[in-house]
């Protein structure tokens, strides 16, 4: 992989809390449409390391790069609308939803704050907006969510609620997608939904995806590459089959004796 | 266990109701004479002002406990530009609509430092701070007995009191559509989740003060066509228990439910009137409405009906 295909760029990044180093010194490159996991023991730092990149909190030093018309750009520290607007888009492990409308209106308002739309008070928002709500239904269909349009969000099950939100860092139409734990707490068959959704998504539009996760058997059957965090640390990083035979791997996470 | 809340979807229903209503309205002074008639009035101003301060609470999700300062605000500037300044309506009404605005954008500027119960407490002193002025700047305000001979346009009661109604349709058309423009589903994902809004792309704390200063312009609205109405104003329009009187009326119709805070106030008003006939303990037959309505109907008059009349069937289209 060369160069040219990098979308994103992490460089040394720290951040402590307190004595504690959370992240410490992380560096990685993403390239384009590639679907690159994240994995690692509680407290390795991997959610701090998203919320590094997604902008939610600012890294104590090291850098966050990516490219904005071909250029790579340095956007550490960026806040997230700024993140979402250049299309770094992110879900969220406990779904992140607005319970009180309707599904088809999440997708709707995600779609309207990415188009701009919202200065207008002159057309009603459920009108057929230009372009709205065929990106919506697309969407909807996309997650599998279209026969639930009308519920609102805090209706749904769990399992729905995830798929609403990956639904919606999707409507931002992202470069990047950042997915914290997409199947945490979902059954065996919605764990599967998330995994096709997520080849569905690099594989028809070419995009580049970071998933956390837990579960290791999601990660490795997902991810392109994998990365191991340690401690704050990249301990591996490289294709799911090279990871596993990692002899530290082994011994520091996997948990085997070798 | 589903419990079906309001959700967008009723607003066809919602503008039928909404002219229907004032169709009902419209038909009733023959039949209510002039007592009535003025009661009616005062209730539909009501109305006005809860469906302003529900902009903010029930569709972007912020309790003002502050918003008799817009109502007191516009009653108070109008009643002054008439009796002292010697202006026209028209021009009183538009300086008190200026008043208001201003007024509303410097205090949800600096309300909107917070939320939840900070921001209300910040519109409650706020608006306690308008009340003191109010009281004690006598030269301009007449102090605790305010101004009183306000003239009116419309010298007769029902002639104003379509004067008021054709105000109410206007306010509540303009509420209707605002809520169901793309601006007004942006002020509900704030009101859901303002951390997902901001994410998304939103500027929440812009989009609040929008909210908030329309909010406040539409039950100052309310209050300019008040003083003229009563012939008088006193500081209690702006003191904190009206400010509650409100949060009571948008909560008695249903804050979730767009016409409810405008039912509430209309039913609000002759609540209390036939409390006050009743007993000279009617602040205490106000709070038992208020105990049984929490108890009842958590939702409010019209959230209820909704809930047993209308979201059953739209749930199964």
């Amino acid at each position: 992989m060369s160069e040219e295909t990098v979308a994103l760029r992490v460089k040394e990044l720290r951040k402590y809390f307190g004595s504690v180093r959370a992240v410490d010194g992380v560096s990685f490159e993403l390239h384009e449409a590639e679907i690159l996991g994240i994995v690692g023991p509680n407290g390795a730092g991997k959610t701090t390391l998203l919320n590094l990149i997604s902008g939610v909190i600012k890294p104590d030093s090291g850098k966050v790069m990516t490219r904005i018309r071909g250029r790579m750009v340095d956007v550490t520290g960026w806040p997230p609308p700024k993140l979402s607007s250049i299309g770094i888009a992110r879900a969220f492990q406990v779904p992140n939803v607005f319970e009180g409308l309707s599904v088809l209106d999440n997708l709707r308002a995600a779609i309207i704050a990415r188009n701009r739309l919202y200065r207008s008070i002159s057309k009603p928002y459920d009108g057929g907006l230009a372009g709205v709500d065929d990106e919506a239904w697309r969407l909807l269909e996309f997650v599998g969510l279209s026969d639930k349009y009308y519920v609102a969000a805090r209706s749904l099950s769990h399992g729905e609620r995830k798929l609403l939100d990956i639904a919606i860092a999707l409507a931002l139409n992202p470069r990047i997608l950042l997915l914290d734990e997409p199947t945490a707490g979902l059954g065996s068959q919605d764990k599967d939904l998330v995994v096709d959704l997520i080849k569905k998504f690099r594989a028809e539009q070419r995009k580049s995806v970071i998933v956390v996760e837990h579960d290791l058997d999601v990660v490795f059957s997902v991810s392109d590459r994998v990365l191991v965090m340690y401690d704050g640390r990249v301990l591996a990083i490289g294709p799911p089959d090279a990871v596993r035979a990692d002899p530290r791997v082994r011994k520091l996470y996997l948990g085997e004796s070798t | 266990m589903k419990k079906p809340g309001v959700r967008t979807g009723t607003w066809g229903l919602d503008l039928y109701l909404s002219l229907g209503v004032i169709a009902v309205l419209a038909i009733l002074p023959p039949f209510a004479g002039p007592y009535y008639t003025r009661l009616l009035a005062v209730g539909v101003l009501y109305g006005v002002a809860a469906t302003g301060f529900n902009i903010l609470f029930g569709y972007t999700g912020l309790l003002s406990f502050g918003h008799a300062m817009f109502w007191g605000l516009g009653a108070y500037v109008t009643a002054i530009g008439l009796v002292k300044l010697g202006l026209g309506y028209l021009s009183s009404m538009l300086l008190a609509l200026l008043v208001v605005v201003l007024v509303a954008v410097a205090t949800g500027f600096i309300s909107l430092r917070h939320t939840e119960i900070y921001f209300a407490m910040l519109t409650l002193a706020l608006s306690q701070l308008a009340y003191a002025i109010v009281l004690k700047w006598r030269d301009v305000t007449g102090g605790d007995e305010g101004p009183y001979g306000i003239p009116r346009p419309l010298h007769s009661i029902t002639h104003y009191y379509y004067l008021v109604l054709v105000a109410a349709l206007l306010a509540l058309l303009f509420s209707w559509a605002l809520l169901r423009s793309p601006l007004g589903l942006a002020l509900q994902t704030i009101r859901d989740n303002p951390g997902r809004a901001e994410t998304i792309g939103y500027n929440v704390r812009a989009l609040r003060l929008l909210s908030f200063t329309i909010s406040g312009l539409v039950t100052g609205i309310a209050g300019i066509l008040y003083s003229p109405l009563e012939g008088a104003i006193t500081p209690d329009a702006l003191y904190w228990t009206f400010s509650a009187e409100i949060v009571f009326m948008a909560l008695l119709g249903g804050a979730r439910v767009f016409l409810g805070p405008f039912i509430g106030g209309l039913v609000f008003v002759f609540i209390r009137n036939y409390a006050m006939s009743l007993t000279e303990y009617w602040l205490f037959v106000m709070g038992l409405v208020l105990a049984i309505l929490v108890f009842i109907l958590p939702d409010g008059i019209l959230g209820a009906v909704f809930n047993k009349v209308v979201y059953p069937r739209t749930r199964r289209r």
